[in-house]
């Protein structure tokens, strides 16, 4: 069967296509896909010197990354996130919804909603942390040297 | 078949770092988050759907459809999915005479499939895959998941995509799968209904 085995010349449709044509392949040996690829072709041709339009990469970024900048600066610990579980809350993000709500009650400036947050913050870890050491000590396993 | 938040959820968006991506994949990609890229997936979503499309049509036409990939964390997938749709699949060394010499390599005429679907085009981090160049040049039609590090051009239908979670590629598995079991379902009630007459 004849062939054209040069990757880099056109596409796989225009070089079976001019096979086709110019009665190297026989119609019975029409490869099955042809005429899928006719009736769906593809959005971008498959060239191997296709060169599409150049696009700049914009970088992403959100209006309280300047939040969550400051705060990952101020904060000298933040706790491990357990990625397998999306439905618990990261530091950050309890950090965010306290500041947002804080914003949206009182209308104070961007600074000082930022420091009456922090405290905020900071008072509700430590009642957890409290928690944890009172459940802790709770269920203490036996002490075998006493 | 799917959404854009299927896509999200399964973590189709996420790319490799920007320092590593190639120059043909810009325009799928959505934008650089600290360095690291996001895939855009509407573009994704339109080309994943066109691929299907196309899988299925093959299908629907018996051609021999082949799974490709060399991630060593999804050959078990990869080589499930293809015997739970009746197709075949290589996720071991390529051996490089494997299309293009076929007779030799396999000491008899051999049918080359009609389709290669490519999970991963990559064959070690840095390599690409030596089916998606032989492909290419047998004139055999493929369908490849592209991450951001990808050569997308010799891929007649690319997609997109992160190509190293496990949750994207069994999303990808399924939705080839469902793909292909249409097209072959649909072939059958044709037959079946031409007998009929």
């Amino acid at each position: 069967m004849a062939q054209s085995r040069l990757e880099k010349v056109g596409t796989i449709y225009t070089r079976v296509i001019s096979l086709l044509k110019g009665k190297a392949m026989k119609e019975e040996d029409k490869p099955l896909w042809l005429a899928v690829y006719e009736a769906f072709p593809p959005k971008y041709e498959p060239r191997f010197d296709r060169q599409l339009p150049k696009k700049n990469i914009k970088n992403i970024f959100y209006k309280e990354d300047l939040i969550r900048a400051r705060f990952l600066k101020d904060q000298d610990f933040i706790p491990a996130i357990n990625l397998a579980n999306e439905s618990v809350p990261s530091a950050t993000q309890n950090f965010l919804s306290i500041y947002k709500t804080i914003k949206e009650q009182e209308k104070l400036s961007g600074n000082e909603t930022y420091k009456k947050a922090m405290q905020q913050y900071t008072s509700e870890v430590k009642t957890r942390m409290l928690k944890k050491v009172e459940t802790n000590t709770d269920n203490k396993p036996f002490d075998i040297f006493k | 078949m799917f959404t854009v938040k299927d896509l999200y959820d399964a973590r189709v968006h996420y790319g490799h770092k920007i320092t590593s991506m190639n120059q043909h994949m810009e325009t799928f990609i959505f934008g650089s988050r600290l360095d690291h890229l996001i895939i855009d997936l509407d573009q994704t979503a339109e080309l994943l759907r066109q691929a299907l499309n196309f899988i299925a049509h093959v299908a629907f036409r018996d051609g021999i459809i082949l799974f490709i990939s060399r991630n060593p964390q999804t050959t078990y997938l990869v080589d499930k999915t293809a015997k739970e749709c009746k197709e075949f699949s290589q996720t071991r060394y390529w051996r490089i005479g494997l299309f293009p010499n076929s007779k030799n390599q396999f000491k008899t005429m051999t049918r080359l499939p009609d389709l290669c679907i490519f999970l991963s085009t990559l064959d070690s981090v840095l390599a690409e895959h030596p089916a998606v160049r032989h492909s290419a040049k047998m004139c055999i039609p493929s369908v490849g998941i592209v991450d951001t590090n990808c050569n997308p051009n010799l891929i007649t239908y690319p997609i997109p995509g992160n190509d190293d979670s496990l949750c994207a590629i069994e999303l990808y598995c399924s939705l080839f799968k469902e793909a292909i079991l249409r097209g072959k379902k649909a072939r059958e009630t044709m037959t079946n209904f031409k007998e009929s007459i």
